[in-house]
């Protein structure tokens, strides 16, 4: 509907039928009626935003596909001349097959959760195409702040229900295993005193297990907020990209075409549902801490009153060791947000560092790790630095530390990466290796190059070559491989 | 009043029990929670919008393997405190049936 704009007379008039045909959807409409006049562009418009906002608030995920993928379409048709469109249309198949794959996962039974992954990205490059006008740039900048991975989330989640379970089947077992002992075989006086404090142990387990729930229950609530709200950002996008189509047109004075200003407010308003989507999210999210968080108190407290003194302790350790790594998750948001921010504008974007990765973990053997990475984007290609080191309670455990260098000229012939690698252990035993590749772009062929080593001194190296006329891999180090012939395997 | 009696090898199996089939299961479920990519759970992974989880989530994953430590201690020495309640009925009986 947008590009019906660019074309202006005629040929928006046959842009159009394309448009209508595509477009089964309520933007389409606005594309076919309406192309000459600027009224159409705006209901039009004003449809798409609302039907997609409402998808987001009900999370119906078919609905949302539907509607995207018909912009898609659309789009495409009408688009012939639009600068910003070129990026928009590749995001937008893009968008059409991730919905189109989140409809099948759907219908197979799987989770559609990774989808969520992709239609995030396609929303911050589709929004962010939008540059022409200025709430798309902010509206951008908060898909890219609410961009996560619901799927491991809900991966997590799986975890923490089968370790619920399991506390509950510990539970019955105890309970089943001191009432089963014979009334002849144990009857004094200290059998009743016993199965009392059973019964209060297996409350604390059965608490514990509630505590293990709620925390699953919140990541997976969690997990398909995030889904709604990547539905919500392709149709936001989608919308703000139709705004910046008509954008250029009225910028270029074409007869008919909607005022500038009056798109701006429009994407105005694109940006204030925006803003309270985000809101709800960011609530889902400050919820499912309190779960997490404030569970942990209660199930400590109800776990004190039913006998166990030491459950404050374990709330208590927690807290001090948990600390450390929500901290070093609150530092990682804060520059991310910061660096989100500073490179919002696709345009005008001479900020290199692109993200920061900050990591305390500590496992159930108290062994600590903690990570550091950046990526950094430069004329030279993309540079990512990473490294972690262990710690336990007998000093440090070893660790390792990595860069990786992405490399590919301008003019799209040449394509590079380098990287290397060295580890530790807790005996001080240093091994690494490294790996360099090159490639030539037009043509497809590659190269790569491959060395590892270990503390002995042993040195083992791969290489392989792929052009479209000849391919082969080995290795110098062990010298050329066994041909074992086919017959013989 | 009914007639007291105690089987000292009945109740040590019941001790045997809790070490056999009931620690191993909270062991399980410690077990579960410190596997890759659910102890460790990324904060990117929460998004910065949803930084309200990601910072709660390392206490979570804390107080779960502290109470979990914690309950199997609990188990260990209620298994403990039943062998030493088998051993002091089993020597009372031999005392008994000696005389």
């Amino acid at each position: 509907m947008t590009t019906p704009g660019n074309g202006g007379s005629g040929n928006s008039g046959g842009t159009t039928n394309s448009g209508g045909t595509t477009n089964s959807g309520g933007t389409t409409n606005s594309g076919g009626t309406n192309n000459g006049t600027t009224g159409n562009g705006t209901t039009g418009n004003g449809t798409t935003g609302n039907g997609t906002t409402g998808n987001g608030t009900t999370g119906n995920g078919t609905t949302g596909n539907g509607t995207t993928g018909n912009g898609t379409t659309n789009n495409n048709n009408g688009s012939t001349t639009s600068p910003t469109t070129g990026a928009r249309n590749s995001g937008l198949a893009a968008g059409g097959l991730a919905a189109g794959g989140a409809a099948i996962t759907a219908l197979t039974g799987g989770s559609a959760l990774g989808a969520a992954e992709s239609m995030m990205s396609i929303a911050v490059t589709t929004a962010s195409a939008a540059v022409i006008l200025p709430p798309a740039i902010m509206v951008a900048l908060q898909f890219k702040l609410s961009s996560g991975k619901p799927a491991n989330l809900e991966k997590a989640a799986a975890d923490w229900s089968t370790a619920a379970a399991e506390l509950q089947q510990a539970s019955q077992d105890l309970q089943n295993l001191a009432k089963g002992i014979p009334q002849q075989a144990w009857n004094m006086d200290d059998r009743a005193a016993y199965e009392g404090k059973v019964g209060e142990y297996c409350l604390q387990l059965d608490a514990l297990h509630n505590y293990l729930m709620a925390v699953s229950i919140a990541l997976t609530v969690l997990a398909w907020a995030m889904f709604t709200y990547a539905i919500f950002a392709v149709g936001m996008a989608v919308y703000l990209g139709a705004l910046a189509v008509l954008a250029v047109a009225a910028l270029a004075s074409v007869v008919g075409s909607v005022s500038y200003p009056a798109l701006v407010g429009l994407a105005s308003t694109g940006l204030t549902i925006t803003t309270v989507s985000t809101g709800i999210l960011a609530a889902a999210g400050v919820m499912a801490g309190a779960t997490m968080f404030g569970g942990a108190a209660i199930t400590a407290d109800y776990q004190g009153d039913h006998g166990n003194a030491g459950a404050g302790a374990a709330f208590g350790e927690a807290f001090k060791n948990g600390a450390a790594g929500a901290a070093a998750n609150l530092v990682q948001s804060g520059a991310n947000a910061g660096l989100a921010f500073l490179t919002r504008n696709p345009v005008a974007n001479n900020f290199g560092l692109a993200e920061v990765d900050l990591d305390a973990d500590r496992d159930i053997t108290e062994t600590w790790t903690y990570g550091a990475g950046a990526k950094v984007n430069s004329p030279l290609g993309e540079t990512e630095v990473a490294g972690n080191i262990k710690h336990n309670d007998q000093g440090w455990a070893g660790g390792e530390f990595g860069v990786n260098h992405k490399y590919e000229d301008p003019s799209g012939t040449v394509n590079g990466t380098v990287g290397g690698k060295v580890t530790w252990d807790e005996n001080e035993n240093v091994g690494g290796g490294f790996k360099a590749g090159v490639g030539h772009t037009p043509s497809g062929s590659q190269a790569e190059y491959e060395g590892n080593w270990n503390h002995e001194g042993d040195y083992s190296d791969k290489y392989k070559v792929n052009t479209p006329v000849y391919n082969t891999e080995g290795s110098w180090a062990e010298g050329p491989k066994d041909e074992t012939p086919p017959w013989d395997k | 009043m009914t007639q007291k009696s105690a089987d000292p090898q009945r109740i040590a199996l019941h001790g045997k029990d809790i070490t056999d089939q009931v620690v191993p299961r909270l062991q399980k479920a410690g077990d579960t929670l410190n596997k890759d990519g659910t102890f460790n759970l990324e904060g990117g992974d929460f998004s910065v919008t949803c930084v309200g989880a990601s910072t709660a989530y390392p206490i979570a994953v804390q107080f779960g393997f502290e109470d979990i430590k914690l309950l199997m201690d609990t188990a260990q020495s209620m298994a403990e405190k039943i062998n030493t309640a088998a051993k002091t009925y089993g020597a009372a009986e031999q005392a008994n049936t000696q005389k």
